[in-house]
């Protein structure tokens, strides 16, 4: 599982029943958009995502195009969060590479030190 | 000067009495000096937008007071012209609507008096016939305000055609540009069922992206042929698995295209060494058989009844 991959399907395992449009998952993973959706694809070719148009009737959407929801699938979630810890288990033996995993998507908690020292 | 209020003058003089036209044209009187020598962004005179914004007010059907405010509604400063004076000049009818529209400004229009969201909606109107002055990224700002905003808020006040303008105005400035019919093309590229999906994905994405458009498009057309080995990755794998299924459907169907170029080997390699066709025959067709068994067993075309599963 690349780490693009792996960004996204974090950002949906933060919030398990939450929904998220394209622009709110390129803000939380800090994917460019050309690179977040063939994995939102490949997600959605493994069952782990669905996605859906957003109703049209919505009053808050007046006026504005709908919008594609994703979310995760309950098979989705289960193997998300198997393939999340299988990713950070190998991290943490691993890699010492400065800046792995999560760099930019707003979700690592605390700062790793970098090979130079803090 | 007095030619820029002549045509609004105009139209209210069927309609409202000596006093009220009087206090229109002082309303005008006093905004046009307030607005001396400040202009819009196309190079207008500013005092053209109150007065558009009048006229817009009336032309709904607006009290002579709600003209007047639409002519003043700019005109408010903390120092030298307040509420207080403006109380004074034109009454507590207009200067509560001006100081009600000023307390709006930046607010959703929710619940305000509909004299109020009238001065709103047609101030926002006469700003979007001239959006096209602003910076491309406040052009979006303000389209999409409008499409969220005003243009509901202006079929709830019963103004149609309002709302058409107002709409169409602000989907042109939002339209995709060049970029997009760069995307829509090398979006060929991905399968037809896709494609429409994504296309419209993407363009309600960048209709709700107040900057950064060109920047999203051609991040998406470097993503476009990833995604496409993805989207065609499992067609590609379920042809390849008709194809096989036809060809290897009964144990027999294989081996009628394999025989002919078998028996051509042989007879060949015959015509040298009778010893070398024995171990083709003996070890080529075997070999053969077991991968067609083994194929048509991944394909299920095959029960192995005979092979225990662990």
């Amino acid at each position: 599982m690349t780490r693009p991959t792996l960004d996204v399907i974090r950002v949906f395992l933060d919030d398990p029943n939450r929904e998220f449009y394209g622009l709110e998952l390129r803000a939380a993973t800090g994917l460019g958009n050309g690179t977040l959706y063939p994995r939102l694809a490949q997600l959605e070719g493994y069952g782990w995502l669905e996605s859906r148009w957003e109703y049209a009737a919505s009053d808050e959407r007046a006026g504005r195009p709908p919008r594609r929801y994703y979310h995760l699938t309950r098979e989705g979630a289960l193997q998300a969060r198997a393939a999340a810890e299988r990713a950070g288990r190998t991290k943490r033996a691993g890699r010492t590479r400065r800046g792995s995993g999560l760099r930019g998507s707003g979700l690592r908690t605390e700062p790793e030190p970098g090979p130079q020292g803090a | 000067m007095d030619r820029l209020i002549a045509p609004l003058l105009d139209r209210l003089a069927g309609r409202l009495g000596a006093n009220d036209l009087a206090l229109v044209q002082r309303a005008y009187a006093r905004a046009a000096e307030r607005h001396e020598g400040r202009f819009r962004h196309s190079g207008a005179p500013y005092i053209t937008h109150p007065v558009e914004v009048a006229s817009l007010v009336a032309a709904a059907g607006g009290d002579p007071a709600t003209v007047c405010a639409a002519l003043l509604h700019d005109t408010l400063d903390e120092t030298a012209f307040d509420a207080g004076r403006l109380r004074a000049e034109f009454g507590g009818d207009v200067s509560e609507l001006v100081t009600g529209l000023a307390e709006l400004k930046d607010g959703v229009p929710e619940a305000a008096d509909d004299r109020v969201l009238l001065l709103r909606l047609s101030d926002r109107l006469h700003n979007m016939r001239t959006v096209e002055y602003l910076a491309p990224h406040k052009q979006r700002q303000k389209s999409l305000q409008t499409l969220e905003t005003f243009v509901p808020l202006a079929r709830r006040l019963g103004l149609a055609p309002v709302a058409a303008e107002l709409e169409s105005i602000a989907r042109k400035r939002l339209a995709p540009g060049p970029e997009f019919a760069a995307l829509r093309t090398l979006a060929l590229i991905l399968p037809a069922q896709a494609r429409g999906r994504y296309l419209r994905e993407w363009a309600a994405e960048l209709a709700a992206l107040p900057t950064g458009h060109r920047a999203y498009v051609l991040e998406l057309l470097r993503g476009v042929p990833a995604l496409a080995v993805v989207l065609w990755r499992p067609r590609a794998r379920r042809l390849t698995r008709t194809l096989l299924t036809t060809v290897l459907a009964s144990r027999a169907r294989p081996w009628l295209a394999l025989a002919p170029p078998l028996t051509w080997l042989t007879y060949q390699l015959a015509r040298t060494s009778l010893a070398d066709a024995l171990a083709f025959v003996l070890s080529v067709p075997p070999a053969l058989s077991a991968l067609i068994t083994g194929a048509r067993r991944r394909l299920g075309l095959e029960r192995d009844d005979d092979t225990p599963h662990d």
